[in-house]
């Protein structure tokens, strides 16, 4: 069994439990309320050219054709008896070409999930809360390593095991005041050394977050969009058991309170304690390493007829790993232009740089990358009879279920 | 051959003619076959809430009604905060009767288990009943406190045309915040009706209607038929799932669109609305995309509407009200259809006459036990007590008498015989 089938085979099995099991499970179910059901997806192929330099070797040139990230979702969801909201998702993704797995899908979303007013529940396999906020690069992995805290329990190049793990997060909501409170245990992927996931490891983290965050159809109706802090604790396989510890802070601001010309800026702060000084030579070690990182965007958004038209982002990031003395940056100016609605031209160009034992680790001290592509994301809805929590009826008018 | 036509003309002519004398003796026969009583000296009115005539000048609401959710109560961006158009007589020329309506968003209960988001006249759904005599003279106070942009149409009165309420044909929307004064004579008599023109398809059903009953001095029909009570009903159909969408994105929209306006780049194209059919055309050569090609669908990407509550005055059944009536009475219906579907009103256990429709008498009474009320038409009946018990009035098309497509339930209410000590009352059932 090679790597791919093997990372594969989790999710699939879990899928086929899922199917065997609904069988067994189907004298429960009536036919008699169908769950409002909702795709989504995104399919984003870009051709990839870059150029790497590297301190004593030789320049590498590079040319791929990239599907990394594209996704499909499907949410289910059902009024439940005391009128909150139960359901599922699932979903898989398209790896990045350097992933253990990288000709197969993985399953990044297979969850079920309760909510209502004040509170919301998940429980399974979905987006690790490991961030604050959301760059506008192309990819949500385009700078993962400035952009999230990272896993210390992983030595694979997999980026999917930085992202996405299991967890149970409860978040708990003031919707009025748009404040939430969060609260996860988490399940993050384990690997030996080699990469290959361990066969077996528990809950080995957790953490808390509190934030206000506007939500996206009240977006204008101030400056700051979105605040927040957290803190993020890793249980990491050092000096026979260690803590570690991270925090994190950022927010979004609008510019100017312009729909048709919208500027936009995003921050975030990531201070990460790390466990153990094992230097910077593997994946592991560098997510276990000390680290500050700091990330920063403006994005400008074009819209005319009340359509988003064009936009265009610049995000600078910048990575110091502070026991080591070493640190990486990066600057990806990003262009998308919507040829239609979910259909988009994009464009971006990202620069790396990285200093001394850094350099020896990852084998290039420059990286040039230019993408450009086409994007096609949707969302469709069937049998739409719950709405959504933080609708405007809902927020403004008094919350109807 | 003119002979040949003359005479098939002339048993075309003569069969309907005698046809047509037969069916009104066969409703004189019936008729008078019934008891008659002497008119009373009063009628009731049952309608939703009656509304009273104002008696102090408070054209901007400076006191609102109260409001459960967000309301505006300015104009923004230096907009008038009145609106009174010409067209009608002034104030000291004639004798107005002034009503205030306002409109919020509030949540409202269609039956018992269900809320909804609606457009709500004075807070409640449907909106406050307007009972005047003939050539009143009718001054409505309209202040819109919500985010979107409405106004009212006067259906079935014949108004001076700045006062008929249609946006961008008659008069500008009125804005958030904003007061508008309709101004009008109440004619011609019969059972009309008021509505909102804007985004009629989503804010009509959301609840933006209500009775405008103009009664006459002496009328004809309740001479003939001495009801000493008169119902209205008003007709709905909702599909809550569109208008909760809908109502969604078109408060989103409109967020945008005040902003815009605040820093003055709310354009033609932004708003969908040009001077001129040429204008329109210059726009489309620009880049112009109109909304009802594929840049956007109604309802949050619904294709279509699917009504699943259908409502009388408001109320789904079991949560409608009865219709009261005692031995030996008459009583007067009078059915406004404010939805988007044909109702076929169907009472049980009695023949009625069909009095009116489109508000107007009819030249002579119509005999039967159902009666079609298409989108925007009103339908009086009047009904004679001479069966005491319990029997339903109900839309035919029982794909109406459901709630969310369990039947019973919907459009659906009972007359009740309240002089009846009967050997089976009604229960509440709510699934068959």
């Amino acid at each position: 069994m090679n790597d791919a089938t093997g990372r594969a085979l989790p999710g699939l099995v879990l899928l086929g439990a899922l199917f065997a099991s609904a069988a067994a499970w189907a004298a429960d179910v009536g036919a008699d309320v169908a769950p409002r059901i909702t795709v989504g997806g995104r399919l984003i192929s870009t051709l990839d050219l870059g150029r790497a330099y590297g301190q004593g070797r030789d320049d590498e040139d590079t040319a791929d054709v990239d599907v990394a990230d594209s996704s499909l979702l499907v949410r289910f969801d059902k009024r439940l008896f005391d009128q909150s909201v139960g359901g599922a998702v699932l979903g898989l993704e398209f790896p990045d070409p350097d992933a253990d797995f990288a000709d197969t899908v993985y399953y990044h979303h297979v969850f079920a999930f309760l909510w209502d007013r004040n509170y919301r529940i998940e429980l399974g396999r979905t987006k690790l809360r490991n961030y604050l906020v959301e760059f506008p690069t192309l990819r949500d992995d385009d700078l993962l390593w400035f952009t999230e805290t990272t896993n210390g329990l992983s030595n694979s190049n997999t980026e999917e095991y930085q992202q996405f793990g299991n967890h149970l997060a409860v978040d708990l909501f003031a919707p009025r005041q748009y404040l939430a409170g969060t609260f996860y245990l988490a399940q993050r992927t384990e690997t030996e050394d080699d990469g290959s996931v361990k066969d077996g490891f528990d809950v080995n983290g957790g953490g808390v977050q509190f934030q206000r965050t506007v939500p996206a159809a009240l977006k204008f109706s101030g400056r700051v969009r979105q605040a927040g802090v957290g803190w993020d604790v890793q249980r990491v396989d050092v000096d026979g058991g260690a803590w570690k510890n991270a925090f994190v802070a950022g927010g979004v601001v609008n510019l100017t309170l312009d729909p048709a010309d919208h500027w936009e800026a995003m921050a975030q702060a990531i201070y990460d304690l790390g466990a153990g000084d094992e230097g910077l030579g593997t994946v592991r070690t560098r997510a276990l390493a000390r680290s500050v990182s700091v990330v920063g965007a403006v994005n400008f958004r074009k819209s005319t007829f009340q359509l988003l038209r064009w936009k265009a982002g610049l995000t600078g990031a910048y990575k110091r790993y502070t026991q080591e003395g070493d640190g990486e940056w990066s600057v990806v100016p990003t262009f998308q232009y919507r040829l239609g609605d979910g259909v988009a031209a994009v464009a971006q160009y990202r620069y790396t740089g990285r200093s001394a034992d850094l350099v020896r680790a990852v084998g290039f001290d420059r990286e040039h990358r230019v993408q450009v592509g086409l994007t096609f994301d949707f969302e469709a809805g069937f049998n739409d009879y719950i709405g959504e929590r933080q609708s405007i009826l809902n927020l403004e008018h008094g919350f109807v279920r | 051959m003119g002979d040949g036509v003359e005479r098939r003309t002339f048993l075309k002519t003569g069969l309907a003619v005698a046809a047509g004398t037969a069916a009104a003796e066969l409703a004189t026969r019936a008729e008078a076959a019934l008891p008659r009583t002497a008119p009373a000296a009063r009628v009731a009115s049952i309608a939703p809430r009656p509304l009273s005539p104002a008696t102090t000048p408070d054209p901007g609401h400076q006191q609102p009604l109260p409001a459960g959710g967000r309301t505006v109560e300015r104009p923004m961006h230096g907009l008038p905060e009145v609106v009174e158009p010409t067209g009608a007589p002034a104030d000291d020329e004639v004798a107005y009767l002034t009503y205030d309506i306002d409109l919020q968003i509030a949540r409202h209960t269609p039956v018992t288990g269900v809320e909804a988001h609606m457009l709500a006249f004075n807070g409640a759904v449907p909106g406050p009943t307007i009972r005047v005599m003939e050539n009143d003279w009718v001054k409505v106070r309209f202040k819109n406190r919500t985010e979107l942009m409405h106004t009212i149409h006067w259906h079935g009165l014949d108004v001076p045309y700045t006062m008929d309420g249609v946006p961008w044909v008659t008069q500008d929307p009125v804005r958030p915040g904003q007061t508008f004064v309709y101004r009008f004579q109440a004619r011609p008599a019969g059972t009309r009706f008021y509505h909102c023109h804007f985004g009629t398809l989503l804010h009509m059903q959301s609840g933006m209607h209500g009775a405008f009953i103009v009664e006459k001095p002496d009328d004809p029909i309740r001479r003939r038929f001495p009801y000493t009570r008169d119902y209205t009903l008003i007709l709905e159909s909702w599909d809550l799932n569109f208008m909760r969408s809908e109502l969604n994105a078109m408060l989103r929209r409109m967020k945008e669109r005040m902003l815009l306006m605040k820093i003055g780049k709310l354009d033609a194209e932004t708003q969908g609305v040009f001077k001129t059919h040429e204008q329109f055309e210059r726009a489309l050569e620009s880049g112009y995309i109109p909304p009802y090609t594929t840049q956007r669908v109604a309802g949050e990407g619904r294709a279509g509407l699917d009504f699943n509550f259908f409502g009388i005055n408001g109320k789904c059944y079991p949560d409608t009200e009865p219709l009261l009536i005692r031995r030996d009475e008459w009583i007067r219906i009078r059915l406004i259809n404010a939805g988007q579907l044909e109702h076929y009103m169907h009472l049980h256990g009695h023949q009625f006459y069909i009095v009116a429709e489109d508000g107007n008498d009819l030249p002579e009474p119509v005999w039967q036990n159902t009666v079609r009320v298409s989108p925007g038409k009103t339908a009086d009946i009047v009904v004679y007590g001479d069966n005491p018990g319990y029997w339903t009035f109900h839309d035919h098309d029982t794909r109406r008498v459901t709630n969310n497509g369990i039947y019973p339930g919907g459009m659906l209410t009972v007359l009740a015989y309240e002089d009846l000590d009967g050997p089976y009352v009604p229960r509440v059932a709510l699934d068959e």
